[in-house]
């Protein structure tokens, strides 16, 4: 554990070991605390405004420091991903078309698991499952469906701009079959 | 020296006590309505009911009452008969209306006296370990008396109630730190040191710190030799807080709050241990001289009082707290 970072987790009152949304949750508290007429604060603080202004500064540094330290984190992280997955970058631009099949393929090469992409962009699994089988009848309305396929690709690092044209084409043509008409 | 002599310095952080040897809890806090009397008497009621043995010690300065909570009479013994006429403490102990828990009075003429030298204390405070008892709850009653604050800073756990009313904290922030100049002084006696610290803090104005942690830097910063020491006093020092009587949701992260001003105004470390609602049967059970707990036995405001016990018995702090 980087023990730079210790005294920014120390200066929001947490271990070492808290995670991102701990971080924000405690500065917002902490924030809201010293910067108020909280009852706790008063009666101590009347003496010194000095300390406040300390106290204050502290926190904010605290919180910009460790935000960047989880953004450069992260980033190494989703390079990692990348890098691992070497010649993949060649495959993806060799893909035509973005759909169902295809997606499931290169998801597969990048060894992600649909119950990960659930917890980290909150769409069921079972969505992103439908998108990949084409079973297109159990998808939402298209204004839902462009949203998940965006999430989606930029999970996986595609561009979802393509993903969501691609896919839609072939959404498109069974809705014209079945008599559906695409509603904005 | 007198003074070294079975001086537990660092309450409550250095070691838990033997097993045979009974722990100490000490309830204070500076404001008198907060609830002490109350937390004490209920949290006897608490460690009772999972079958250990409490011994409650009246140490109230203001007047003894913790008999009315426990549902006897004013004891006739108390702690003079220990100091004056030397009556080994276990004989001084009045069973109470709950099993398993027992009573001892401190009164006005032994307690307020300024006559009480440390070596009697500490050797009060032997004795009270040597008590065939689990646990010795001691209800230190409002103010900063010497004998209230060397009786607090020698337990096991250094237990405040506070409610939420700035009076109240405010009164806590004074007694905490007059606990903590007296520590400090105590621990720098043999170094010569002891009327530094007050020397110290009254010139703060043109020493250019305002608050106790600026004291503490300010020491350590200038005077290298009694430094460690210093250092060792406030490191070692941990306040459980007890938020009491509260009235809504938003008022419990008051303990969290008054936490973290401890540790940023003051350097000091403090656990937020819980909080107890208030109650409307309170009042009516200390009317009528009935241990509340037994009262109430299934009112929210007695599972908090177990929550309480369970958290200050492992120093641990309110779960699921206000990070919610």
């Amino acid at each position: 554990m980087n023990t730079d970072m210790d005294k920014y987790f120390r200066a929001l009152e947490l271990n070492p070991g808290a995670t991102p949304s701990e971080v924000n949750l405690a500065y917002r508290h902490l924030k809201e605390l010293y910067e108020g007429e909280s009852i706790a604060l008063v009666p101590i603080a009347e003496d010194t405004e000095r300390r406040r202004e300390d106290i204050l500064s502290e926190i904010e540094t605290a919180y910009r420091e460790l935000t960047g330290y989880f953004e450069r984190r992260a980033v190494e992280a989703h390079s990692g991903m990348r890098s691992a997955a070497g010649g993949l970058s060649d495959e993806i631009a060799r893909v035509e078309r973005f759909d169902g099949p295809e997606l499931l393929r290169i998801r597969s090469m990048l060894g992600a698991q649909l119950y990960e992409m659930e917890l980290s962009t909150k769409v069921r699994a079972i969505h992103f499952d439908s998108i990949e089988q084409e079973r297109y009848s159990k998808l939402p309305a298209p204004v839902f469906l462009r949203g998940y396929l965006r999430l989606y690709a930029r999970y996986l690092s595609l561009d979802p701009e393509r993903v969501v044209s691609d896919y839609m084409v072939g959404y498109q043509q069974w809705a014209d079959k079945e008599g559906r008409r695409e509603r904005p | 020296m007198a003074l070294d002599d079975g001086h537990n310095g660092l309450a409550g952080m250095e070691s838990e006590p033997s097993a045979h040897e009974c722990k100490v809890w000490a309830v204070g806090g500076g404001k008198g309505g907060t609830g002490k009397s109350f937390i004490t008497s209920s949290l006897g009621c608490a460690i009772a009911a999972t079958g250990k043995r409490v011994v409650m010690l009246d140490a109230d300065l203001g007047g003894a009452n913790l008999h009315s909570f426990l549902g006897i009479a004013r004891p006739k013994r108390s702690l003079t008969d220990f100091f004056d006429r030397k009556v080994p403490l276990k004989e001084l102990i009045t069973p109470t209306a709950i099993p398993n828990v027992g009573l001892v009075t401190g009164n006005l003429h032994s307690l307020d006296s300024d006559n009480i030298k440390y070596s009697q204390k500490i050797k009060l405070f032997r004795h009270i370990r040597a008590l065939d008892t689990d646990y010795m709850l001691v209800d230190l009653g409002s103010g900063s008396h010497p004998n209230t604050l060397d009786t607090f800073l020698l337990a096991d756990r250094l237990i405040v109630v506070m409610v939420p009313e700035i009076t109240a904290i405010e009164n806590l922030y004074h007694f905490i730190k007059n606990a903590l100049f007296r520590k400090l002084r105590i621990a720098l006696k043999s170094a010569g040191g002891e009327d530094t610290v007050l020397d110290t803090w009254h010139r703060r104005d043109k020493l250019g710190f305002s608050d106790f942690k600026g004291l503490v830097e300010y020491l350590c910063r200038t005077n290298a030799d009694i430094a460690p020491a210093i250092m060792e006093v406030v490191d070692g020092f941990e306040v459980q807080l007890v938020l009491n009587q509260v009235r809504s949701r938003q008022e419990i992260k008051i303990g969290d709050s008054v936490r973290s001003v401890f540790w940023k105004y003051m350097g000091i470390h403090s656990v937020y241990s819980g909080f107890v609602q208030r109650d409307e049967g309170v009042l009516g059970a200390i009317n009528s001289r009935q241990p509340f707990m037994f009262r109430s036995a299934g009112s929210a405001c007695a599972r908090e009082i177990g929550h309480l016990f369970e958290n200050i018995e492992g120093r641990r702090s309110l779960s699921g707290l206000v990070r919610v």
